[in-house]
Formats: C-alpha cells, sequence, structure tokens
C-alpha cells in the first residue's frame, strides 16, 4: 500500500463515521430519553401516585394476605390434629373395657332346663 | 200335689248334675294317657330352642361386626387380616346352620346334643372375640403413636411413643398365635395382652403431656 492508497483509506473511515455517527455526536436518543422521562413523570402526575404504587400495594396486601391465611390454615390444621389426637386418647377409654368386657363375657345358660 | 212337684223338681235336678258329672268324667277319659307329659315336653324343647337360638344369635351379631373391624385394622398385615376374616366367616357359617338344626329339631335327644355343642362352640367365639377386641385397641394406640411422633422432638416423648409402640405391636404378635383349643387356658395370655395395652396407652398420655408442655412454653 503506498501512501496515496493510505489517504484514501483514512477517507474511506471518515465517511463510515460520518455515515453512522458516533452516539455523542447525535441528539436523537437525548431527545428520545427526555420524552419517556417526561411521559413518565406526566403519567405519575396524572394517576396521583400512580396504579403502579397501588399494584405493588395490592400485589403486597395479597401476599400478605395470602401468608396470614396460610398461617391462619397451619395454625387451624395444628390445632385440629391436636383435637383430633386428644380424642383419639380419649376414645381408648371405650377401647380398653370393650376388651374388659370380652375377656369377662359368659355365654348364656343354657343347660339349666333340663 | 206341691209336694209331689218339689219332689220331682228335686229328681230332676240331681239327674242334670248327674249326667253333667258323668259326661265330664268320660272327656276326660278320652286324654290319651302321657299326654300331659308330651305337652310338658315340648314346653320345655320350645324354651330350650329359644335359649340356645338367643345365645347363637348373639355370637353372630357381634362376630357379623367383628368383619368391618378387621377390614379398617390398619396396622396388622393383608395375610393375617385374611387369616382371621376366614375364621370369623366360618364360625358365623357354623353358627348359622347349627342354628336351623335346633330350631328343626324334633327329638329331645338330637336338641341336647345341639345344645351341648352350642356351650362346647364357645370355645371359638370366646377366644376370636378377645382377640378382635384387643387388635382394634392396639390398632388405634398405633395409629395415635404414628400421628403423635412427628408432632415432638423432644426425646424423652419419643421414647414414650416407640414403648408404647412396640407395646402395642407385642399384643397383637401374642394373641395371633393363640387357638381355639387353647380357649379358656390362654386367657391368660389375652389378659397379659391387655394389660401391655393399658401400659402403651399410660404412655401416650404421658407423651402428650410432655408435647403439650413443650409448645406452651415460650
Amino acid at each position: 500500500m503506498g501512501y496515496g492508497d493510505v489517504n484514501k483509506y483514512m477517507e474511506n473511515q471518515t465517511s463510515v463515521n460520518g455515515q453512522f455517527g458516533s452516539f455523542q455526536n447525535k441528539k436523537w436518543p437525548w431527545i428520545v430519553g427526555a420524552v419517556a422521562v417526561v411521559g413518565i413523570l406526566i403519567y405519575f402526575v396524572i394517576d396521583g401516585g400512580g396504579s403502579l404504587v397501588n399494584n405493588w400495594s395490592s400485589i403486597t396486601e395479597f401476599q400478605n394476605t395470602n401468608l396470614n391465611q396460610t398461617n391462619q390454615t397451619n395454625s387451624n390444621n395444628s390445632s385440629t390434629e391436636n383435637k383430633d389426637i386428644d380424642n383419639l386418647l380419649n376414645q381408648l377409654d371405650l377401647e380398653e373395657s370393650r376388651v374388659n368386657q370380652s375377656l369377662n363375657d359368659t355365654p348364656i345358660d343354657i343347660m339349666t332346663d333340663d | 200335689m206341691k209336694k209331689n212337684n218339689l219332689i220331682i223338681s228335686i229328681l230332676i235336678f240331681f239327674g242334670i248334675i248327674f249326667s253333667v258329672s258323668v259326661f265330664a268324667k268320660n272327656n276326660i277319659a278320652e286324654v290319651p294317657a302321657g299326654s300331659e307329659n308330651t305337652t310338658a315336653q315340648a314346653v320345655l324343647m320350645a324354651k330350650q330352642k329359644d335359649k340356645a337360638v338367643q345365645e347363637v344369635d348373639r355370637r353372630i351379631a357381634f362376630l357379623n361386626e367383628a368383619i368391618e373391624k378387621i377390614q379398617i385394622t390398619k396396622k396388622i398385615n393383608t395375610d393375617q387380616k385374611n387369616a382371621l376374616i376366614i375364621q370369623v366367616q366360618n364360625e358365623i357359617t357354623f353358627l348359622q346352620q347349627l342354628k336351623e338344626k335346633i330350631k328343626a329339631d324334633t327329638d329331645k335327644t338330637t336338641l341336647l346334643e345341639d345344645r351341648k355343642l352350642v356351650v362346647q362352640r364357645y370355645k371359638v367365639f370366646g377366644l376370636l372375640q378377645s382377640e378382635i377386641a384387643i387388635i382394634a385397641y392396639a390398632d388405634k394406640i398405633l395409629n395415635i403413636a404414628d400421628l403423635m411422633d412427628p408432632q415432638t422432638t423432644n426425646t424423652e416423648a419419643k421414647n414414650k411413643i416407640a414403648d408404647a409402640k412396640s407395646k402395642a405391636q407385642k399384643a397383637i404378635s401374642d394373641i395371633l398365635v393363640l387357638t381355639f383349643d387353647g380357649f379358656p387356658q390362654n386367657k391368660s395370655v389375652l389378659k397379659a395382652s391387655k394389660d401391655l395395652l393399658t401400659s402403651a396407652r399410660q404412655e401416650l398420655n404421658e407423651a402428650r403431656v410432655i408435647i403439650k408442655q413443650g409448645t406452651t412454653q415460650p
């Protein structure tokens, strides 16, 4: 490559930069960004805090309610289970009396009529 | 005249009395000798049949309920369960046939033999009845122990639950090997098994108290 060729190459490079441009040299991304920010601000002002916040509250509230319900259910289950065990333990009275009854069982005397 | 009429009336009266007494005497004489005995024997046989049938019905009613109890039992294996159910069903069939035979008996001697058979057969019912009651009791203890065990990490409570389980399992295994012919001598084994279950129940109650104390502590 001669000296003239190097010059041509440098010109081409300049024209490539010129065609696509460097980001810092362009204004349109800044304009798009500014419009987006202003738009979001307007959205929040108009919506009075914004449904986004409300939605977030709803989500949090839902999560808390669910958590409470789960805790409540677990607590209820545990309480029911405890009551069940107490009831089952009390029912053993009946089982023991059945065993005693069977051990003390006497048949009807069917031979005394003779 | 009046005197004659009076005499005739008295004669007629005594004539009627005599006729009635002769008629009644003849009627009594027509009843064959020994009939009173036959009637009394028939009444006695009916009474004996009623009592025997009553006893047989009592056993059948218990055994029918026993099948349901065995079926819902969780802590004996399928083979043990099936063996017990077959024994109970065989006994129900035997008792039903014996009941029909007793009802149809017309001979005093045959009825006596059948009544004796009811008495002798009590050994099968006596053993089955106690076995099933003990198995049902042990089964409930084992089920409760299974529910309580995951509820605690307390070593003392866990040991008591484990003791209760092993006692209930021993009670079941001890009685399942008993034979009908060994009844009522083997009643001592049945009573020992019942004592094991009473002790197992006590262990569960104590474990329960420990678990409750653990959950109420801050």
